[in-house]
């Protein structure tokens, strides 16, 4: 499947699913952008750029159930997926390569 | 507060509204997350926290969530085809809903000056429409805060033309009739003089028994009701304050309880404050300013008010009171004694107000017709500049029905909007008709914009939607196929319906407006004929001024009558007097006395006709400072007014009715009945004011002589500002006197204007009302003269490429806009000519000769704005350039 390179806010999503591991949900991620990265987004924002992703078939979630007696209530997880992976490297790979020879100069 | 709070209810409902399906569940689970956290962590208040989560919501980026979720869920749906069943219909039906909603707003945010134009259209319309609803809600259709209105009756003795009082032997024998009446209602009214809160002022005290409280479930907003033993011997002297008063001289102080006030000097406390819309249970329309018990003593001097059993009519209650006469006469009884006439409350009332909520309710349902008739032809506009469109998406699958369905949405959008916008156009008008109110109809201060204004507006609006997307979206859909891809004949055909719509609703709109136009002139010339009336002597050079002094304050009678005579000497010698006369009574204006006569000359038979009588004491120079004309005779002479003698000046009417002609009455004597003396007719003056203000009967007026009185009748010269003379005046007495209370309406001609400020109040209205219908039905002319040109630029490019002139081309445009505005003009007429046929009998004044007048004016206003509205656009056609209209194409 070949993709359109990801746009910058999709990266950041994704990269940050991946950071979280198995609790990336909705504000984790959010929360995760905005310590690790900096950027502070809106939850619908989130959203937004997921539900894209997964229609492209970059990242996936499912429902989980809520932890019986903690009085938790059931989320939606997201994961990276394989061909989601596959995009974040190529996008990384065309960085690298747009960056090589540059001298870091002002 | 505690830190485990959940996002506020109404917040989760918004969400899950906006975000159906399970983002949403994630959406509120976040920002419930969130919340907590901020909450835990002391950031800030709940107020503030439940700002940041309405601010996570406000965003772009949750539309476009929404959008992708609820066309997710339609994929969904339709992969799951065959297996459909009702709830998954129903589900579609409500995304297409939902689809349509999205694409009509963004049609409409497209073209924000024909959505805004639309939506004003509908405000005006809708707006006037519920303000002129408010109004007859709170003055026709319920306009008593007691549910016992409606069965309230009150009675009076005919005598001739006049209406007096029942007696208490009656009231005694009615209230008897359990089967007819729950309870009477016993209330006297009186006018007093405040004093002890503010400056000194007048004030109405009405009396009333507690039991009146009970009855109409009245409680005061503060304080107590009266107490049993207040109402024996002379009754207390406590009061409770009419909420207007409280708020207009006790500032609203809720510390008034055990407050001390002085009615006439004598001391009342303050026991309560009456809620607001709660007025007195005698006279609806004038509100009393305090309630006091009414004591049994005073019973006699009180009036009654019958509350009927339920399904009791009023000719149950006459029929009774028939009965109770007849049963009095056949006991050898005076019949007269038991005469009376019923008659019900809640009709006395609304009747003042019925006339001119009457007349401006149908003016304002022919605004909204405009209104209605404007947006429609707008959108029918729209539909021809839109008809590409609807065959790209006919072509694409869409149905006939599917596009009518997304035009009626913008229809119901365009509807909400003007429903909204016309509720503050509401808002506006009732408080300018509350400002403008005749005093008589107090009720207009109680209109309120409730519930029920609220869901009438709504009504409109759904009506409007109705109205003005149907016509549109049947022509705009009905060749909507393949086909109308191409310019072929059947689009053709179709524009050629829209257009003529179009002309049909834009001559609609003119007739009406036209209509409402020679309405609105008509009334404004009846009422200013009514203002200019030749009342027989200059009524705005003369003044009358009513200084009362608060008796309470002096010692004796002549120390007053030693202030007043001052008070003479003071105005006398004013700037801008020319002369003053003393006395009580002023035609037209004041005093005098209304009783019916059976006039007879002596040496002649009784007329043996009731005929009523107006007196006045009048002093000798009365006619002199007025400038009224001696007919014949002459007026009294210093003598006769000491000695009040028997002799009098009759009105011109008088003469001719007793007399046959005014000389021949000068040095005659007649009486009024076999009781009273002969009078000798020492002079005649012309009937005052022969055209009427709003004289319900045929007077007769005779004068009296009489000195003195606490009346001033002041004769200003022509050159002289009325006001400034009469606020010289008013501080000249009150530096002689400083508690003295001045009351005046100021000149006789102001003073009569006020009484026809019922006949100010409806055409005033009337004419705001006819504006706006003239603007819309001008507005859209001249749209539908522009989109029309739009439309015909490649003929109109042709026309000119083969030559035709700029002339040519204007008429071509003008043409077919004079046309339809003059057959618009046309059946406007007959519908103003029905229309007046009604208001003349409704309005004071308004008579024939008005009419013809007001045809031409309103016509002649109507042509030359029409013919501009076409003009423009005519001559922006004749500056088509052909190579560029042809290449448009």
């Amino acid at each position: 499947m070949a993709h359109q390179s990801l746009g910058d806010l999709q990266q950041i999503v994704m990269l940050a699913v991946r950071r979280l591991g198995k609790g990336a949900y909705g504000n984790a991620i959010r929360r995760e952008m905005a310590d690790v990265a900096g950027r502070n987004v809106a939850v619908s924002t989130v959203y937004v750029t997921l539900v894209r992703l997964e229609d492209d078939g970059l990242v996936a979630s499912n429902q989980v159930d809520p932890e019986p007696g903690a009085g938790g209530r059931g989320r939606r997880y997201f994961t990276v997926t394989p061909a989601g992976w596959e995009a974040l490297r190529e996008s990384r790979a065309m960085h690298e390569q747009m960056w090589d020879g540059l001298v870091e100069s002002t | 507060m505690s830190a485990e709070a959940p996002p506020p209810g109404w917040l989760r409902t918004v969400v899950r509204w906006i975000l159906p399906g399970e983002y949403g569940d994630e959406f509120v689970a976040d920002i419930e997350e969130e919340l907590q956290g901020r909450l835990r962590e002391g950031f800030g208040s709940r107020l503030r926290a439940t700002a940041w989560c309405l601010g996570q919501l406000v965003r772009p980026d949750t539309v476009r969530l929404a959008v992708h979720q609820r066309a997710h869920a339609r994929k969904a749906y339709r992969s799951r085809g065959a297996m459909a069943g009702k709830p998954q219909e129903l589900a579609a039906l409500l995304e297409g809903l939902a689809d349509d909603l999205g694409a009509a707003i963004r049609s409409l945010l497209r073209s924000p000056g024909y959505t805004l134009l639309a939506g004003a259209t509908l405000a005006i319309g809708i707006g006037a429409t519920t303000a002129i609803f408010s109004a007859a809600d709170a003055t026709l259709l319920r306009p008593f805060p007691y549910d016992e209105t409606a069965r309230m009756y009150r009675f009076n003795r005919p005598v001739g033309r006049l209406r007096y009082p029942a007696t208490e032997e009656q009231i005694e024998a009615w209230s008897r009739q359990d089967d007819l009446f729950e309870s009477f209602l016993r209330t006297n009214v009186d006018r007093r003089t405040l004093t002890g809160v503010g400056p000194a002022g007048p004030a109405t005290i009405g009396r009333t028994q507690r039991r009146t409280l009970d009855v109409l479930g009245i409680r005061p907003a503060f304080g107590r009701a009266f107490l049993p033993d207040e109402e024996d011997g002379e009754g207390a002297r406590v009061v409770l304050v009419a909420h207007r008063l409280w708020r207009n001289r006790f500032g609203g102080d809720p510390g008034v309880l055990g407050r001390t006030i002085s009615l006439d000097g004598e001391p009342y406390e303050v026991i309560g404050v009456m809620p607001p819309h709660t007025p007195f249970p005698y006279s609806f329309e004038y509100d009393v300013d305090l309630w006091a018990p009414l004591p049994e003593q005073e019973l006699d001097r009180s009036d009654a008010t019958a509350i009927a059993r339920e399904g009791v009519t009023t000719g149950d209650i006459q029929a009774r009171v028939d009965l109770i006469r007849d049963r009095a006469i056949a006991g050898g009884e005076d019949g007269e004694r038991w005469q009376a006439a019923a008659h019900s409350v809640a009709d006395d009332v609304s009747g003042s107000a019925a006339e001119p909520i009457r007349i401006l309710a149908a003016a304002s349902a022919l605004v909204l017709l405009v209104a209605f008739v404007n947006v429609a032809n707008l959108l029918l506009g729209r539909t021809v500049l839109r008809r590409t469109e609807m065959s790209v998406r006919s072509a694409i699958g869409a149905s006939r029905g599917r596009l009518i369905r997304q035009m009626l949405i913008e229809s119901l959008i365009l509807a909400a909007l003007g429903t909204g916008l016309g509720l503050i156009v509401a808002y506006g008008t009732v408080g300018l008709a509350s400002a403008l109110r005749p005093p008589e109809m107090v009720l207009l201060d109680e209109i309120r914009l409730d519930a029920r204004v609220l869901a009438f507006a709504a009504l409109l609006g759904a009506l409007g939607a109705v109205a003005v997307g149907t016509l549109p979206a049947w022509i705009g859909t009905r060749a909507a196929t393949l086909a109308g891809l191409r310019h072929s004949t059947s689009l053709e055909r179709r524009s050629t319906a829209a257009r003529r719509a179009r002309w049909l609703l834009v001559g609609g709109e003119v007739a009406l407006s036209f209509a409402l136009l020679v309405g609105s002139v008509a009334a404004l010339r009846a009422l200013d004929a009514l203002q200019r009336r030749d009342l027989g002597f200059p009524a705005e050079e003369v003044i009358v001024l009513r200084p009362q002094l608060l008796y309470w304050e002096y010692d004796s009678e002549d120390a007053m009558n030693a202030v007043q005579e001052r008070f003479g000497f003071l105005i006398e010698s004013t700037p801008g007097v020319v002369d003053v006369s003393v006395g009580g009574h002023v035609p037209l204006v004041g005093g005098g006395s209304l009783q019916t006569a059976n006039f007879q000359v002596e040496g002649e038979e009784p007329l043996g006709v009731d005929h009523t009588l107006f007196t006045h004491d009048v002093d000798a120079d009365l006619y002199e400072v007025m400038g009224i004309p001696m007919l014949a005779g002459r007026t009294f002479d210093r003598v006769e007014v000491r000695d009040e003698a028997p002799v009098v000046v009759i009105d011109q009417p008088t003469a001719q009715l007793l007399f046959g002609d005014a000389a021949e009455a000068i040095g005659r004597r007649f009486r009024t009945s076999s009781a009273t003396p002969w009078q000798t007719v020492v002079g005649v003056v012309p009937e005052l004011d022969p055209e009427g203000t709003r004289a319900s009967f045929d007077e007769f007026t005779v004068y009296h002589p009489q000195a003195g009185g606490a009346g001033y009748v002041v004769r200003i010269s022509g050159e002289a500002d009325p006001s400034t003379v009469l606020r010289e005046l008013t501080d000249r007495l009150r530096a002689e006197a400083p508690n003295v209370i001045i009351n005046t309406d100021g000149t006789v001609k102001e003073s009569l204007a006020g009484r026809t400020a019922r006949e100010q109040f409806t055409s005033s209205l009337l004419s705001g009302f006819s504006f706006f219908a003239f603007l819309l039905a001008i507005v859209g002319l001249y749209a539908v003269v522009v989109s029309l040109v739009g439309q015909r630029t490649r003929e109109i490019g042709i026309r000119v490429s083969l030559g035709a002139t700029g002339r040519q081309i204007r008429r071509l445009v003008v043409g077919e806009g004079v046309a339809v505005t003059s057959l618009g003009i046309l059946a406007g007429a007959l519908l103003a000519w029905w229309g007046l046929g009604v208001l003349s009998s409704q309005m004071l004044g308004l008579e024939s000769r008005h009419a013809a007048t007001s045809y031409l004016a309103a016509g002649a206003v109507l042509a030359l704005a029409s013919l501009t509205a076409c003009w423009v656009p005519a001559q922006r056609a004749t500056r088509i350039d052909p190579v560029e209209a042809l290449r448009e194409e």
